[in-house]
């Protein structure tokens, strides 16, 4: 869990932003959008539950 | 200790290059390492806040003051984390209005000590 979430982050958003410029300039404007918006999502994706994990456990720890 | 550290830095090496033009991922990197970092300390943090619910026992009366001082820091904590993330993100608006939430939430906590030092001080006829 500790580290290789951040570089799983960083390889999809360097990635996404390769795609993104790839694309943009063979004129594809949406499919850049929408492979941007697909890596977002994935991202969201595995960082919610942690984020959720984090205030769970404040709450319970803190008995707020 | 280290650990922490070196999490860090790598995470603002790695969310740089991602700053330009994909913020998304760079305030996801952000969070996810911050995530990380007290991810590290919550063992320790449970083991604090044992301790000081043993000091609790010993206050007899006002033991339940100590329940609200933790709850008071809990909330300064999670607002604290997410005004500082907006801010990151750029967006400063939301980040004041995280920070004056948790301000209301921990006045709404703390007013029963108010009222009982007032009722100290009335009954005590200082």
């Amino acid at each position: 869990m500790t580290i290789n979430l951040i570089f799983k982050i960083a390889a999809v958003g360097i990635l996404v932003s390769v795609l993104g410029q790839v694309l943009k300039h063979s004129g594809r404007e949406e499919q850049a959008f929408l492979v941007s918006l697909a890596g977002l999502i994935l991202v969201l994706l595995w960082v919610v539950p942690y984020i959720e994990d984090l205030f769970e456990t404040i709450q319970r720890l803190f008995s707020i | 200790m280290i650990k922490a550290a070196v999490i860090g830095i790598i995470a603002v090496f790695l969310a740089a290059p991602l700053k330009k033009d994909k913020q998304q991922f760079a305030t996801a990197i952000t969070i996810c390492a911050g995530i990380i970092i007290i991810g590290l300390a919550m063992n320790k943090l449970g083991d604090v806040i044992y301790q000081i619910k043993e000091i609790e026992r010993y206050l007899g009366k006002y033991s339940d003051y100590i329940e609200i001082l933790l709850k008071v820091i809990g909330i300064t904590y999670v607002a604290e984390f997410g005004s500082n993330i907006c801010k990151d993100a750029g967006c400063g608006a939301v980040a004041n209005q995280i920070e004056f939430f948790g301000k209301i939430m921990i006045i709404s906590v703390s007013i029963p000590v108010v009222t009982s030092v007032i009722e100290l001080v009335m009954d005590g006829g200082i």
